[in-house]
């Protein structure tokens, strides 16, 4: 007898929840639920956090968890009431899939082409590194060749022969001594 | 001009050029259904005027239009008038509302204004529009007798559209 009160329990949230799948059981896209039933505060964090993976369909830059719209509410809904079942991450984004295809995930899938997206910007962030490097290095190897050739080209090799000039200042002394203007 | 940098440049430059053609005239915002070509979801909703329950299974063996719906909803008021026309023409064919994200009342007005010619079912927390992957109103999914998707239609349907999408559905 004490267990009557739980059975019907039990048996009240059966209907209402077979009520609330009216549409589709999710059982037949993903499969038994592959996690514990949740429910508390855990049950609210791990809904939350899966509804914002989730893309809304409507409000497309939002997570279902952000938007406003009546689809994206529905959607948040459904996600607790998967994750309160015991559903995982990735049998609820998988559900959602199978309907709306792998847009509605906002971050895109590592597989196939997405592989692009995700390793593109690291490629260029790469390509430009080289690039930049490439270019410091070539700057660095012409700075002592620009200081060659800005020295004078007409210097003496050596600066040792000074005597040319030296005859040169003399005659020009001597000539002054004669000539005094 | 330094032969590396044009290279480079034309590199970088040609494949989003390709990308921004590819895409020019497209929709953005439209999401390609993955479900045409498979098996439709099974639904089992309340008929709003008569109470009485109908499913897809029901339905077996016959061409099903499911169009989702709503009072708020401003060119379905047009295309209702082209649904119940359609609904008319062909008798074999079985067409179901799916009103989604309104009130009973609302619905039962709409309907009472504007005529009835098959049955409007209530869709219950949105659940059968999400898992037919709705994601706007008006939107048509045609169903052939086998069960399979064959078509899914965004927006509102002409005259034309639905005999194209029914002779097609038939097959």
């Amino acid at each position: 007898m004490r267990f009557a009160p739980i059975a019907f329990i039990l048996l009240f949230a059966e209907v209402a929840l077979a009520q609330q799948m009216a549409a589709p059981a999710p059982g037949r896209i993903v499969g038994p639920p592959a996690g514990p039933p949740l429910s508390g505060a855990v049950l609210e964090e791990e809904s939350d956090r899966v509804a914002a993976l989730l893309r809304c369909p409507v409000c497309q830059g939002l997570s279902v968890a952000d938007s406003p719209a009546a689809m994206a509410v529905n959607m948040k809904k459904q996600v607790r009431d998967l994750v309160a079942a015991g559903y995982t991450e990735d049998q609820v984004l998988s559900y959602f899939e199978a309907s709306y295809g792998e847009f509605v995930r906002l971050e895109p899938p590592m597989r196939g082409i997405n592989w692009l997206v995700w390793l593109a910007p690291l490629f260029f962030l790469a390509a430009g590194v080289g690039v930049f490097a490439r270019s410091i290095r070539r700057l660095s190897q012409k700075t002592p060749d620009v200081r060659a050739s800005c020295a004078r080209p007409n210097a003496p090799s050596g600066a040792t022969n000074l005597e040319p000039y030296r005859a040169a200042v003399r005659d020009l002394v001597d000539r002054s001594k004669h000539d005094p203007q | 001009m330094n032969r590396r940098v044009l290279i480079a440049g034309i590199a970088v430059t040609v494949p989003l050029l390709a990308v921004l053609w590819a895409n020019i005239g497209r929709d953005p915002h439209r999401v390609r259904s993955p479900l045409v070509g498979r098996a439709a979801p099974a639904f089992s909703l309340t008929d709003v005027e008569s109470g009485e329950v109908i499913s897809l299974a029901q339905l077996a063996g016959r061409p099903v239009v499911l169009n989702f719906w709503a009072t708020w909803c401003v060119p379905c008021y047009a295309e209702h008038r082209v649904l119940v026309e359609g609904a008319k023409r062909s008798p074999e064919v079985a067409f179901i509302g799916v009103v989604y994200d309104d009130e009973r009342d609302r619905i039962l007005q709409f309907l009472a204004e504007n005529g009835s010619g098959y049955p409007s079912v209530i869709d219950v927390g949105g659940r059968t529009a999400i898992a037919y992957g709705v994601y706007g109103v008006p939107e048509t999914f045609f169903i052939n007798p086998s069960g399979v998707i064959t078509a899914k239609h965004e927006g509102p349907l002409d005259p034309r559209l639905l005999a194209g999408y029914l002779s097609r559905t038939r097959g």
